[in-house]
C-alpha cells in the first residue's frame, strides 16, 4: 500500500515535472511536498521524482510488447465477432501481399510479426490492431478486382500500424499507468531492493479500457480525418515504393465512393468521404499517369478469389461485372 | 597530408564515439548481412539481448555483438534498457533513465487476467492466426521478384 501510494506519487510528481523540465527548483519543491507524506525519505523522495520524469520522457509510445499484447485482445475481440478464414493457400496469398509492402515500409518488424487475414462478413471494411494485426472483409476482397486494389487496402492499414493510430486511440490516463507499471519497477527495485507488487487488478482495467478504446476508433468512432489522410498518403507512397501501381489507392476509393449509397456501415461508418480521400490524397501525391501490373499478379489474384467462397450478397465478378465497367470509366476520367 | 590524416582521426572519433547500446525489442529478429529486408542472415537476435549500434543506414542500423555484426531494421530495436528479469538489475541500472522491465504493463501476466474476466473473447483464434498467418522471408522475395515487384 505504502509503495503503491508512492508510485502514484512518482506518476503525479512526473507530470508535474514533465511539464518543466530543467527547472531543478522545481525538481526539488517535489521531492520535498513528496519527503513530508511521510512515506518516504527525502533522499528516496529525489530519486522517486527524477524517476517519474524520466519515465515522462518515455510516453510517447508503449513498448512494443505491450503494443503485441494490446493487439491480440482487439484482435480477440474482432475475430469474436468476425470468424477468420485460415485455409493455408489463401492465407499465404494475402501475407505474400502485405509482406511485400511491410518490407519497405518504416516498421517492417514488430514484436509478434504482422498478421493479414480475410474475416467474414459482407459489410466492406478492413481495419489492424496494434502490433501488427490486419484484418479485411470478405465483402471487401469481393469488391477488389486486382492485386493491387488489395495491397492498396493492406497499405492504409498498414500505415496505421506505422503510425501508431490505434495506440493514439488509448487515453493519456491508460497510457501513463501501463508506461509506468513497465518503467518505474525499475526505481522500486532501486529504493527498496526488491520489485513492487504488481496491482494486477489495477493494471487489468486499465488494459480493458485500452481495448474497448481502440475498439471504439475501429469499430465505431473511427480514427481522426487527419489520421485517416495521413495512412493514405503513406499507402500511396508505400504501394510505389513496392512497386505497386499507386493508382490503385484511387481505384479502391472510387470503389467505396461507388457503393457509399449501398451502406454506412464498415469503413462508411468510420472513414471520410471517399471523394474528399480522393481529393486530399491527389492534392498531397503525384501519382503516375499508367502503370501496366506485370500479368502474374493479375494471375494470382483471380486464382485467390477464385478459391474464396463468397456468401449470397456477392456481385458477379471480373470484367463481366458492369459495376466494374463503370468504375473502370470513372478511374480513366480523372 | 596534415590534413588528411587530421580528417581521417575526425572521423575514427565520430566512428567510435557513435557506438552505443541497444536491445532488441521484437521477439526474435534475424541479422542481415545487408541493410535489405532479404539479405542473408548472420545470425539471430532474441528480446532484450544487448548489441552494439555503430551507425544508420536508412531505416537499418549496424550492429555488432561479440560474434557477428550486421543489420537489423530500427524497428527491431530500442535505446531503452529492457531488462527481462529484475533479477540481477543493479541498484545503479534501476536508477538509470529508460530502464523497461519486459512483461510489465500490458503483458502476458495481464492478458492472462484480461481473459479470465473475458471467457467470450476469441484469444483461441489470434492464437490460430499467428500460428497460420505467415510467410518466409524466401516466399515474399520470390512472390516480390515474381511480381515485377520491388525488393
Amino acid at each position: 500500500m505504502r509503495l503503491s501510494l508512492s508510485l502514484s506519487l512518482v506518476s503525479l510528481l512526473g507530470i508535474l515535472s514533465g511539464g518543466c523540465a530543467g527547472n531543478s527548483s522545481f525538481d526539488a519543491l517535489g521531492a520535498s511536498v513528496l519527503a513530508q507524506t511521510g512515506y518516504v525519505d527525502e533522499s528516496q523522495a529525489k530519486g522517486v521524482f527524477s524517476a517519474g520524469k524520466k519515465l515522462v520522457k518515455s510516453q510517447e509510445a508503449l513498448t512494443s510488447e505491450q503494443e503485441y499484447y494490446l493487439g491480440r485482445a482487439v484482435s480477440a475481440k474482432v475475430l469474436s465477432t468476425f470468424p477468420p478464414k485460415l485455409e493455408p493457400n489463401k492465407i499465404k496469398y494475402l501475407n505474400d501481399v502485405g509482406m511485400s509492402l511491410v518490407a519497405v515500409s518504416d516498421l517492417p518488424e514488430t514484436f509478434g510479426g504482422y498478421h493479414f487475414v480475410v474475416v467474414e462478413t459482407p459489410t466492406i471494411n478492413a481495419l489492424s490492431a496494434p502490433g501488427g494485426f490486419v484484418y479485411v472483409s470478405s465483402g471487401f476482397i469481393d469488391a477488389l478486382r486486382d492485386e493491387d486494389e488489395l495491397a492498396a487496402v493492406f497499405a492504409h492499414e498498414i500505415a496505421h500500424i506505422v503510425n501508431r493510430d490505434g495506440v493514439k486511440a488509448i487515453s493519456n490516463a491508460a497510457l501513463f499507468s501501463a508506461l509506468s507499471e513497465a518503467s518505474t519497477q525499475g526505481a522500486a527495485v532501486a529504493l527498496n531492493n526488491v520489485a513492487s507488487p504488481v496491482d494486477l487488478g489495477a493494471i487489468t482495467a486499465t488494459f480493458s479500457e485500452s481495448v474497448d478504446g481502440v475498439m471504439e476508433k475501429l469499430l465505431t468512432k473511427g480514427f481522426e480525418r487527419s489520421q485517416e489522410y495521413r495512412a493514405d498518403l503513406y499507402a500511396a507512397k508505400l504501394l510505389q515504393r513496392a512497386g505497386y501501381d499507386p493508382n490503385a489507392l484511387i481505384r479502391v476509393l472510387s470503389i467505396l465512393k461507388e457503393r457509399s449509397s449501398d451502406s454506412s456501415e464498415g469503413w462508411y461508418a468510420t472513414h471520410p468521404a471517399p471523394a474528399d480521400r480522393i481529393e486530399e490524397v491527389e492534392s498531397d501525391f503525384n501519382f503516375p499517369k499508367e502503370v501496366t501490373p506485370a500479368p502474374v499478379r493479375g494471375a494470382r489474384f483471380h486464382k485467390f478469389v477464385s478459391a474464396m467462397t463468397f456468401p449470397a450478397f456477392s456481385r458477379p465478378r471480373f470484367s463481366s461485372d458492369p459495376m466494374r465497367a463503370d468504375l473502370k470509366l470513372a478511374a480513366s476520367a480523372r | 597530408m596534415r590534413v588528411l590524416a587530421t580528417v581521417v582521426f575526425l572521423i575514427i572519433c565520430s566512428v567510435s564515439a557513435y557506438a552505443e547500446d541497444v536491445w532488441v525489442q521484437v521477439r526474435e529478429s534475424r541479422v542481415r548481412s545487408k541493410p535489405l529486408f532479404y539479405a542473408s542472415g548472420v545470425s539471430t537476435v532474441r528480446y532484450g539481448d544487448k548489441l552494439s549500434k555503430t551507425g544508420d543506414e536508412g531505416g537499418w542500423a549496424a550492429v555488432k555483438s561479440g560474434g557477428f555484426q550486421g543489420y537489423l531494421p530500427l524497428s527491431a530495436i530500442s535505446r531503452q534498457h529492457i531488462v527481462l528479469s529484475v533479477k540481477g538489475l543493479s541498484k545503479v541500472e534501476a536508477d538509470s533513465s529508460d530502464v523497461v522491465l519486459a512483461g510489465k504493463g500490458f503483458s502476458r501476466e495481464v492478458e492472462q487476467s484480461f481473459r479470465t474476466e473475458n471467457r467470450n473473447v476469441r484469444y483461441d483464434l489470434v492464437d490460430k492466426v499467428e500460428q497460420v498467418a505467415k510467410v518466409s522471408t524466401q516466399d515474399v522475395e520470390q512472390f516480390v521478384n515474381k511480381g515485377g515487384l520491388h525488393n
